[in-house]
C-alpha cells in the first residue's frame, strides 16, 4: 500500500547520517530505542533508498510511521513489510532527505540521508567547532568533504570533552618556570591551545586526546624558547633550560654601538629576545636546530632600518657582528606637512614602507651573510598636520598617509637625495563594484570590505565599506595608489563570499559570487543526547595556507538545541 | 357537518321537533414566542399561534411580519415587510437593517379565520424590541516576542480585526497609554504603513520599558466596547561575547593569525547576521582598538567582527594590547569601563562581557 505522508515538521533539529537521533530516554538502559538504518550508504540520484527501523527493548506489537521531507515537502513513502518496518522511498534529485520513524509507545529518531548529484564535485573543507566560553570543551575541527549541488547534512558532530592535562612548565631543578605555552593537537592542528602558566601551582587545559606539538616561551629571558614534537600529555614532562647562547653586536654604519637594538633569531622556535647593551653587545638563546634567521630592530630615533639576514653558512658558536652598511644614511622627516590633497592631515597618521636592498651584513668573523633592510613604521601626525619625529635611511619608498577621517592616500617617496619637503597625496577616489551571481544576476545587500593589504597595511588604517543596491552596484572610495583586499559577503548566505584585491582607479570586473550550498548539523558533547548552544562554527579552506586558511569561508552559530546551518560555496557539479 | 350543527331547540309536545342551524362562534388566537430572550438581529425569531375554536372549524392564519429602524409608529421610524406565512409556527430572521438603519424593533400580526369567515378578535399583534449586540476587537501583536515580552525601540505591529455580531459596520478608535516612564516625544504610534486586507494596524515603538496599554474602541453605531491589550516592554539586553578566537587572552604571534568575535548572544542585535530582511533583528556592532601593551589610550582599528593581525606590521618583542567591544543598537557607553580593565560587564550577570583584550606579544 502506497502511504503518502504529509508530516512535513521541520525534522533539521535532529540530523544524523549514520546514527540519526533518538529522543532523550532519561539514561535508561533498558527504554525503548529505534534505530534506523538507511541504505545505500552512497546514494546517488536517482536512488531508491531502503530504510530499516530496528527498535531495542520494544514490547508488543509496534507500528512504525515513517515520514521523509525533502526542502519541506513530504517525499512519498512504501512499505517494505506489513507494519512498515522497513520501507522505501525514492530520492529522484540530490539533496538531504529528512527521515523521521515514530514508534507509538517507545522513540522517535530522526536523521538525514544525504543523496549526491552523479556528477557532483567535492570540496573538503574544515568545520571548526568553538564552543561558549565556560564550556569546558576544547575547540576541535572535523574535515568534511562535501557534493556539490545540493545542500548536505553533516550529521551529530560528538565534540570530543578532551582530557583535562596539567601544564607545568620547569626548569631542571623542578622549579616552575612561569611560560607561555602552545599546544597544538595533532588531531586538529589548526586549532591552538594557549595558555600563561602561572609561577605557583598547576594550570589546567582541556586537550583533544593524542599527541601534541608544543612551543614554550619562557618568560624569563634567560630561559631558551623550546619546541617540543609529538609531546605526550599526561606522559611528557615540559622543561626548560637556558639553551645554546648566541652573543653578538650591532653596529651603525659608523662602527659605533647601535645601543638598545632588539635581536632575535628564528628557526624551529622563536629565540629570546636581546636588546643591545651599551656596547652594542647581546645575548640571545634557542634550543634545538640552530635559527636560520637573524632580525635586528633598532631603536625608532636611529632612523636605520630593520635589518633581516639568513643565518645559514654561519657558526653560532661564533659572536655574530651585525653591522650596517656604512653607506646609510638617514634623513630626519621630523615636521615633515603631511596633506592630502593639499589639506593637512592633522590628528593623522603615516605609515611608511622603505626597502634597503644593502643594508649591512651579518657575520660570524669567518662568514658573512647580506643583511635586507626595511622600515615598517606608522607615525602619528599631530593636529597640524606635520609628522612627529621619525628619521628613515635614505632610500625610495611609499607612505600610506591618513588624516583623523576618510580612507588616506599614497604618496611615493625618494629620500635619496633629500628628505621631502612636504607629503602630500592624492584624494580618495571611488572604486565601482558590481556583484552578481554565476547567472550574471545582480546580489542586492551584499557587504564590502577593503582592508589595506601589502606592506603599507596597517591595522589602524581605514577599512571602507559599502552595500550593494538593488542593482548589485556598489562604491567603495579608495586612496589611490593603495592596495585592498576586498571582501564581499551575501548576508543572506546564498553565495559563497569572496576575496580579491584591488585598487583605486582601475576597472574592475563584475565580482560574481559562487552559489552556495548549506551544511547543517547538530553539535553535541560526545555522550550527550542533547545539543550545545552557543558554539560558534566556522568554515575554513582545508587546502588553503597562511592568512587564506584561517579566513571563514561561512560561519554560524548553534541554536539552543545544537542546531547550526553554514553557507559554504557550491563545488557544483559536472566537470 | 350541518347535522351535527343542529340542535333541537325546541319540542312540542304534540307537533314534535324543530331544528335550527347553531350559532358559528369566532376563533380565538394567541400569539407566543417560541423561546425567549432578547430578539437580535440576523437571528431567527420563531413564534406560534395558540388557537381555539369553539367550533372546532377549520381555521386560516395570516401572518405578517415587519422590522422597523425604531418604534413603531414613531415619527422617523421606517418599516418593511419581512415575511408573510398561514403555518401555525411562523419563524423569520430578523434584518439587520431597514432603510439603511439598524433593526430596532419587529412586530407580527396574526389574522386567523374560521371557515365561516369569523375572525378572531382583536386581531393578534406582537410588538418585540430588538436588541443591540456589542462590536469587538481581536487584537494581536505581530513583534520581536522574547518571552511574551517586546524590546524598547522596536517597531511593533499591533493588528486588530472589528466584528460585530449583528453585522453592523463597525468602527475602530485607537488610544495608547505608555509605561509611566516614557516620554510622548519618543514614542511613536501611528497607523501602519502597510495595512491589512482586513482591520487596520498601527505602529507602536516604544521609548522605554514597562507596561503599555493599547486601547482598542470597537463601534457598531449603536453602542462601543473596548478591548485593553497590555504590552510588556522589557529593557533590551546588552550583548554577550560568546565564542571568540583565540580563546587565550595572552598569545604569541609568530605568523599572521586572525582575532575574531565568532559569536554575540543579543536578544535583537545577535552575531552570526541574522538576514538583512529580518524585521526585527539587526546585527552587533564591533569596536577594535589597540595600544602598545600597558601603554597610553587605544586607537580604533576597525568596526569588522575580526582582523588579521600580521607580525610583520610589528616588531619582534612588542607587545600589543588587542581590544574588542561589542554593541548593539543601543550603542552603549563604556565610559564606566576603566580603560585598563581587559574585560568588563555593562550590567550583570557578570559573565555577560562586553569586552575582551587580548596580550599579543609578536615574535
Amino acid at each position: 500500500m502506497m502511504r503518502a505522508l504529509t508530516l512535513t515538521l521541520v525534522l533539521a533539529h535532529c540530523i544524523a547520517l549514520a546514527t540519526g537521533c533518538g529522543s532523550e530516554q532519561g539514561g535508561d538502559d533498558d527504554a525503548c530505542e529505534v534505530t534506523v538504518q538507511l541504505e545505500p550508504g552512497d546514494a546517488v540520484a536517482p536512488v531508491t533508498i531502503v530504510g530499516r527501523a530496528t527498535v531495542e527493548h520494544g514490547l508488543g506489537v509496534l507500528a512504525y510511521e515513517w515520514t521523509v521531507t525533502r526542502n519541506g515537502r513530504p517525499v512519498e513513502v512504501t512499505p517494505r513489510t506489513p507494519e512498515s518496518r522497513d520501507v522505501e522511498f525514492v530520492a529522484p534529485e540530490a539533496g538531504v532527505y529528512l527521515v523521521r520513524v515514530i514508534v507509538p509507545g517507545c522513540d522517535q529518531w530522526d536523521g538525514g540521508k544525504n543523496v549526491r548529484d552523479p556528477r557532483a564535485n567535492e570540496n573538503t573543507v574544515r568545520l571548526r567547532f568553538t564552543p561558549a566560553p565556560g564550556s569546558n570543551l576544547p575547540g576541535q575541527e572535523r574535515i568534511v568533504t562535501v557534493p556539490g549541488g545540493a545542500d548536505f547534512a553533516a550529521g551529530v558532530i560528538n565534540l570530543d570533552g578532551g582530557l583535562s592535562v596539567p601544564i607545568v612548565v620547569h626548569d631542571a631543578r623542578g622549579a616552575n618556570v612561569p611560560s607561555y605555552v602552545r599546544l597544538t593537537s595533532r588531531a586538529t592542528p589548526d586549532v591552538f591551545v594557549e595558555l600563561t602558566t602561572s609561577s605557583a601551582g598547576t594550570d589546567v587545559v582541556r586537550l583533544l586526546p593524542g599527541r601534541a606539538d608544543v612551543l614554550v616561551i619562557p618568560l624569563d629571558s634567560a630561559l631558551a624558547p623550546r619546541r617540543l614534537d609529538d609531546w605526550a600529555p599526561l606522559v611528557d614532562s615540559l622543561e626548560v633550560d637556558a639553551g645554546t647562547v648566541a652573543t653578538g653586536v650591532v653596529q651603525a654604519p659608523s662602527g659605533a654601538p647601535v645601543v638598545g637594538a632588539r635581536v632575535a633569531l628564528a628557526g624551529d622556535a622563536p629565540s629570546t629576545i636581546a636588546t643591545t647593551a651599551s656596547d652594542g653587545s647581546f645575548t640571545l638563546r634557542y634550543r634545538g636546530a640552530p635559527p636560520s634567521t637573524l632580525t635586528v630592530v633598532p631603536p625608532a630615533t636611529s632612523g636605520l632600518p630593520r635589518l633581516s639576514a639568513s643565518l645559514v653558512g654561519l657558526d653560532l658558536t661564533q659572536p655574530l657582528t651585525v653591522s650596517y652598511a656604512p653607506g646609510l644614511i638617514v634623513r630626519d622627516l621630523t615636521g615633515t606637512p603631511v596633506r592630502i590633497d593639499g589639506v593637512a592631515a592633522g590628528a593623522g597618521a603615516a605609515t611608511i614602507a622603505i626597502d634597503v636592498a644593502d643594508a649591512g651584513t651579518v657575520g660570524d668573523g669567518t662568514t658573512a651573510q647580506p643583511a635586507t633592510g626595511k622600515h615598517r613604521d606608522t607615525v602619528a601626525v599631530d593636529g597640524a598636520g606635520r609628522l612627529t619625529a621619525y628619521r628613515a635611511t635614505a632610500a625610495p619608498g611609499r607612505v600610506y598617509l591618513r588624516a583623523a577621517t576618510g580612507p588616506g592616500a599614497v604618496v611615493l617617496v625618494d629620500l635619496t637625495t633629500a628628505a621631502p619637503i612636504v607629503l602630500d597625496g592624492a584624494g580618495p577616489e571611488p572604486l565601482a563594484i558590481t556583484v552578481v551571481d554565476g547567472a550574471g544576476q545582480p546580489i542586492a545587500d551584499a557587504q564590502l570590505r577593503a582592508t589595506l593589504t601589502g606592506d603599507l597595511a596597517h591595522l589602524a588604517a581605514p577599512a571602507p565599506t559599502a552595500t550593494t543596491d538593488a542593482l548589485g552596484h556598489a562604491t567603495v572610495t579608495l586612496a589611490p595608489g593603495a592596495i585592498y583586499q576586498l571582501d564581499v559577503v551575501d548576508p543572506r548566505r546564498d553565495h559563497a563570499a569572496a576575496h580579491l584585491l584591488a585598487s583605486a582607479g582601475t576597472s574592475l570586473e563584475p565580482i560574481e559570487l559562487a552559489d552556495a550550498i548549506a551544511i547543517d548539523g547538530e553539535v553535541r558533547a560526545t555522550g550527550q543526547s542533547v545539543g550545545l548552544p552557543s558554539v560558534g562554527v566556522t568554515a575554513l579552506c582545508y587546502a588553503c595556507t597562511g592568512l587564506d586558511r584561517t579566513r571563514p569561508l561561512g560561519d554560524a552559530v548553534t541554536d539552543l538545541g545544537g542546531r547550526f546551518v553554514v553557507a559554504v560555496p557550491d563545488p557544483g557539479t559536472g566537470p | 357537518m350541518l347535522v351535527a350543527r343542529c340542535v333541537i331547540v325546541g319540542c312540542l309536545a304534540s307537533a314534535g321537533c324543530f331544528y335550527v342551524d347553531a350559532i358559528n362562534e369566532r376563533p380565538s388566537a394567541e400569539i407566543a414566542r417560541v423561546g425567549d430572550g432578547e430578539v437580535f438581529r440576523g437571528a431567527e425569531l420563531v413564534v406560534r399561534a395558540l388557537i381555539d375554536d369553539p367550533d372546532r372549524d377549520r381555521i386560516d392564519l395570516t401572518w405578517r411580519a415587519q422590522a422597523c429602524n425604531g418604534t413603531a409608529g414613531a415619527t422617523g421610524t421606517l418599516c418593511a415587510a419581512v415575511a408573510t406565512g398561514i403555518d401555525p409556527q411562523f419563524s423569520f430572521v430578523v434584518p439587520a437593517t431597514v432603510e439603511g438603519r439598524p433593526t430596532l424593533n419587529v412586530s407580527i400580526d396574526l389574522d386567523v379565520v374560521d371557515a365561516h369567515g369569523a375572525t378572531a378578535r382583536p386581531g393578534q399583534h406582537l410588538e418585540l424590541p430588538v436588541g443591540n449586540r456589542p462590536p469587538s476587537a481581536v487584537v494581536q501583536l505581530d513583534g520581536r516576542d522574547l518571552d511574551g515580552q517586546f524590546p524598547p525601540r522596536v517597531p511593533l505591529t499591533i493588528n486588530a480585526l472589528g466584528a460585530d455580531p449583528d453585522g453592523d459596520a463597525v468602527t475602530l478608535t485607537w488610544q495608547l497609554f505608555p509605561a509611566t516612564t516614557s516620554v510622548p516625544a519618543a514614542v511613536v504610534f501611528e497607523p501602519a504603513d502597510v495595512q491589512p486586507a482586513t482591520g487596520e494596524a498601527y505602529t507602536l515603538i516604544p521609548d522605554v520599558d514597562g507596561e503599555w496599554i493599547v486601547r482598542v474602541t470597537a463601534d457598531d453605531g449603536i453602542e462601543t466596547h473596548a478591548t485593553d491589550t497590555s504590552i510588556l516592554v522589557r529593557a533590551d539586553h546588552a550583548p554577550c561575547l560568546g565564542a571568540s578566537e583565540p580563546i587565550s587572552a595572552t598569545v604569541v604571534a609568530i605568523a599572521p593569525r586572525r582575532f575574531a568575535v565568532l559569536v554575540v548572544n543579543d536578544d535583537l542585535d545577535p552575531y552570526p547576521a541574522p538576514p538583512p530582511d529580518d524585521p526585527y533583528l539587526r546585527t552587533a556592532g564591533f569596536a577594535w582598538s589597540m595600544r602598545s601593551a600597558g601603554a597610553g589610550p587605544f586607537t580604533a582599528i576597525s568596526d569588522a567582527a575580526a582582523i588579521d593581525f600580521d607580525p610583520a606590521a610589528f616588531a619582534p618583542g612588542d607587545r600589543v594590547e588587542l581590544r574588542v567591544e561589542v554593541n548593539d543598537r543601543n550603542d552603549r557607553s563604556f565610559a564606566a569601563c576603566p580603560i585598563d580593565a581587559p574585560t568588563c560587564s555593562l550590567q550583570p550577570p557578570a559573565r555577560c562581557q562586553q569586552r575582551k583584550t587580548w596580550i599579543v606579544e609578536v615574535r
